[in-house]
């Protein structure tokens, strides 16, 4: 478990990692909003609101990549778990290889030489 | 604050019925916002913020769940409102024949009295335009009804006195049966098309939905008699100053 940057990551990079982050947070089995968030801002993945998480994982029912569950709870509402269904497992795999090839690619071309133009 | 104290605090709750007023404009079913309620509320019991803190302001908060395509469902607005407008019509008709009715005299109806009477039917007929501006703010919700009363009240008074000035010159007692008639018949169809919809309660996700009795749904009925009880009671009370005067 790493600790939190110093600074927080560019809103841009939270945005497009928190779907394929907020699928691996599932990966373990049924969880919960609350629980999601702080599985990431441990990971220092940054700060999430539930106001984006909860639409994400909205659009993820939708696309069938996880089911959802109320339980009761003590007091209160009750809580509501999400658990990836074998099309959610399907695409955390599929874009869990998409992120390592893009990353790698994204490295590499880091790892250029700053003395020569990429138009040669 | 306690985390226990974030969900109940008059903030919160008002947080949640603005949330309710957003998605219920945005034609969400009663069980995906009773889930959307208890989703946020579960949420700000873990965390201990605010509303506002974890979710930003209900109607941009509406705004993200709907665009993530939570089930909009599709109520038939029109023809609630059309009969609604052919009922508020007929009642402003029935009204202008009562009074010449019991004094024996014609009914006569003034230009401007039929441009009073058709502006009110514009003003209902265009609520669906306006229904979410009202909703959001109090202010119009009163400034509304208090023209379209005022629109009524001149109409009253424009009332043509002789008969050379009336642009329709009618016998009143066929006027008033017909448009009592009609407002019944106008009503029965209104019942008949609530009856025919699902009810559609905010329900929490570990409620049960409630049964569709009649007992349940009395207020709703009740609303489509609203014009005919109007008249009634209005016929009783102008019967009434008629006899005293």
């Amino acid at each position: 478990m790493s600790s939190s940057p110093e600074e927080p990551w560019p809103a841009d990079w939270n945005r497009a990692s928190l779907g394929l982050c907020a699928l691996q947070a599932l990966a373990g089995g049924p969880t919960y909003g609350y629980a999601i968030i702080t599985a990431l801002e441990n990971a220092g993945l940054g700060t999430f609101k539930g106001g984006t998480l909860y639409p994400l994982l909205a659009r993820f029912e939708t696309a069938g990549w996880v089911s959802v569950e109320w339980r009761p709870g003590e007091s209160g509402p009750g809580r509501k778990y999400f658990s990836l269904t074998p099309a959610g497992l399907h695409e955390l795999d599929r874009q869990r290889h998409q992120w390592h090839t893009f990353t790698e690619s994204t490295t590499a071309f880091l790892a250029l030489p700053t003395d020569r133009g990429v138009s040669q | 604050m306690s985390k226990e104290a974030t969900t109940t605090t008059p903030a919160t709750r008002k947080w949640l019925d603005d949330l309710t007023l957003e998605l219920r404009l945005k034609d969400v079913s009663g069980r995906s916002i009773g889930d959307s309620l208890a989703t946020v509320q579960e949420f700000l019991a873990d965390s201990g913020q605010s509303p506002e803190e974890a979710f930003g302001t209900p109607r941009e908060y509406a705004a993200e769940l709907v665009g993530a395509e939570i089930r909009p469902i599709k109520k038939d607005m029109k023809s609630t409102v059309s009969l609604s407008t052919a009922n508020l019509v007929v009642f402003l008709v029935f009204s202008a024949a009562l009074v010449p009715w019991l004094e024996g005299a014609r009914l006569l109806l003034g230009g401007w009295q039929l441009a009073g009477m058709a502006f009110l039917a514009a003003l209902v007929l265009a609520l669906p335009l306006y229904l979410p501006f009202l909703l959001r703010h109090f202010w119009a919700l009163i400034a509304v009804p208090v023209v379209g009363g005022t629109a009524g009240v001149l109409s009253a008074m424009l009332a043509p006195k002789t008969a050379g000035d009336a642009f329709l010159d009618l016998p009143p007692g066929p006027v008033l049966a017909i448009s009592a008639g009609l407002m019944v018949i106008i009503s029965l169809a209104g019942t008949v098309t609530a009856l025919g919809e699902d009810p559609d309660p905010v329900v929490g996700p570990l409620e049960a939905t409630p049964a569709k009795t009649l007992k349940a749904r009395w207020f709703e009925i009740l609303t489509r008699w609203l014009f005919p009880i109007f008249a009634a009671v209005l016929l009783g009370l102008t019967a009434l100053l008629e006899a005293l005067s």
